[in-house]
């Protein structure tokens, strides 16, 4: 989730706005006294604002709709993060909403105002260099800023990136106007740290959040990023000896993740079949009595699985993989 | 890329645009601490918002995740401190209840 602290609704207290993984925009109203429950956003025609991909809490299922993609079609990319900013200078805010899938940034216009929003239902893709802003590694969450302290909102946004590619905080210069902007080709502004020689916790390594901030109080812009860093803590010199039983070990824990996988697949498979034709009130009877006829063989193959892999970290330290977050200083 | 590099990142070529700032340079991440305990280290995808919560004139960090569950930490005299969950007017915690 993506969010902001933003006076939303134009009352003078800040509003806590977010999306999450069912796809749109949640504020959580502001006062003197706190803080609300979250509450859907909605457009002008009264439907909830979405990008395509959603989670219909009325069916209870993933659904997608076209209605408010450019191109009225279909598609399966959901909003995860949302930011409301005056894009056209007309003194409310509208709406950026950055995507999981396919890392796309769209714009959703207020007609009205910010104590009477009337959004259009329709989004636009936000140009990067001219083209839609697309990014394979997915955004987590976009921030407008004048990174460049000319005056006009710059974007900088975050990537997922994943086992294979580091996530990164990318900059888009904004060369248009107040009112117009117009962003260029992205730039990294960070890279997340990866690496097998990265040996303790260094920075983040994926899924970076990034908040762009002046947190020391010397009047440049710097960064908070939360993510997950990975590393790989040294381990000891093994002995021949060491070396051929961690090998063995290595082949056990093989045997054992495929049969911990084969049990899977048939409890997943027993599962679908005990559901075919199951209403809703008799599904999850259904659940405990598949896990149950199952549970003891996949505690078995898990424990199993536990103990060779415990016994390998005593020669092999485990890469690390957690979550924590980081303030870089801007120095120049 | 480590550290090290980080802490010296190249000059990044601008785009083109004629009106790019110098390329920023950043020093080496310092990790987050609040009351002895890494901030984040207990969600999932951590994503900080800076926000003067209790109105002292500093900025403290909101923390969401991917559950939609929101903490925060106070910055306090002698820096971060423990993070705690960010509650709304009823008292309970402000929770986007993701999935």
């Amino acid at each position: 989730m993506g969010s902001q602290f933003v006076d939303l609704n134009g009352d003078g207290h800040s509003d806590y706005l977010t999306s999450i993984f069912d796809g749109s925009p949640h504020v959580s109203w502001g006062s003197e006294e706190g803080f609300t429950e979250p509450e859907l956003l909605y457009d002008a025609g009264k439907e909830r604002i979405l990008v395509a991909y959603y989670w219909d809490y009325d069916e209870g299922s993933h659904l997608t709709t076209g209605r408010s993609m450019p191109d009225g079609e279909a598609a399966n990319i959901r909003g995860i993060s949302a930011l409301a900013f005056d894009w056209d200078a007309d003194g409310d805010f509208d709406l950026l909403q950055g995507t999981y899938e396919e890392g796309r940034l769209f714009l959703q216009l207020n007609e009205g105002t910010n104590a009477e929003p009337r959004f259009t239902g329709k989004n636009q893709d936000v140009l990067a260099g001219g083209e839609p802003l697309r990014n394979d590694a997915k955004m987590t969450t976009p921030r407008l800023v004048d990174w460049d302290g000319d005056g006009d909102q710059d974007l900088v946004y975050g990537t997922f990136g994943d086992a294979s590619e580091p996530g990164r905080v990318l900059l888009l210069v904004n060369t248009g106007r107040i009112g117009a902007p117009e962003f260029a080709a992205p730039r990294v502004l960070l890279e997340g740290i990866v690496g097998s020689e990265v040996s303790e916790a260094a920075g983040p390594s994926e899924g970076l959040y990034p908040e762009v901030v002046d947190w020391d109080g010397d009047g440049d812009l710097d960064l908070i990023v939360g993510g997950y860093s990975r590393w790989s803590p040294p381990g000891r010199e093994l002995s021949e000896e060491e070396q051929a039983t961690v090998a063995r070990l290595r082949a056990r824990e093989a045997e054992l993740q495929e049969a911990y996988a084969a049990i899977s697949v048939e409890y997943s498979d027993a599962l679908d079949a005990a559901l075919e034709g199951k209403s809703e009130e008799e599904q999850e009877a259904v659940f405990t009595e598949v896990y149950g006829q199952f549970r003891e063989r996949m505690q078995a193959a898990s424990e199993a699985l536990k103990e060779v892999t415990d016994e390998i970290e005593t020669y092999v330290p485990r890469p690390q993989r957690k979550p924590l977050v980081w303030f870089y200083e801007r120095v120049q | 890329m480590n550290a090290l590099s980080l802490l010296l990142l190249p000059a990044m070529a601008s785009v083109g645009d004629g009106v790019s700032p110098p390329a920023p340079e950043f020093a080496a991440p310092v990790q987050l601490v609040g009351g002895g305990t890494p901030l984040g280290s207990r969600k999932m995808y951590p994503s900080p918002a800076a926000h003067d919560v209790d109105g002292d004139g500093k900025l403290d960090l909101v923390l969401g995740d991917l559950p939609g569950r929101i903490t925060w930490s106070r910055r306090g005299v002698d820096g971060m401190e423990k993070e705690q969950p960010f509650e709304k007017t009823d008292g309970t915690q402000l929770n986007f209840s993701n999935w």
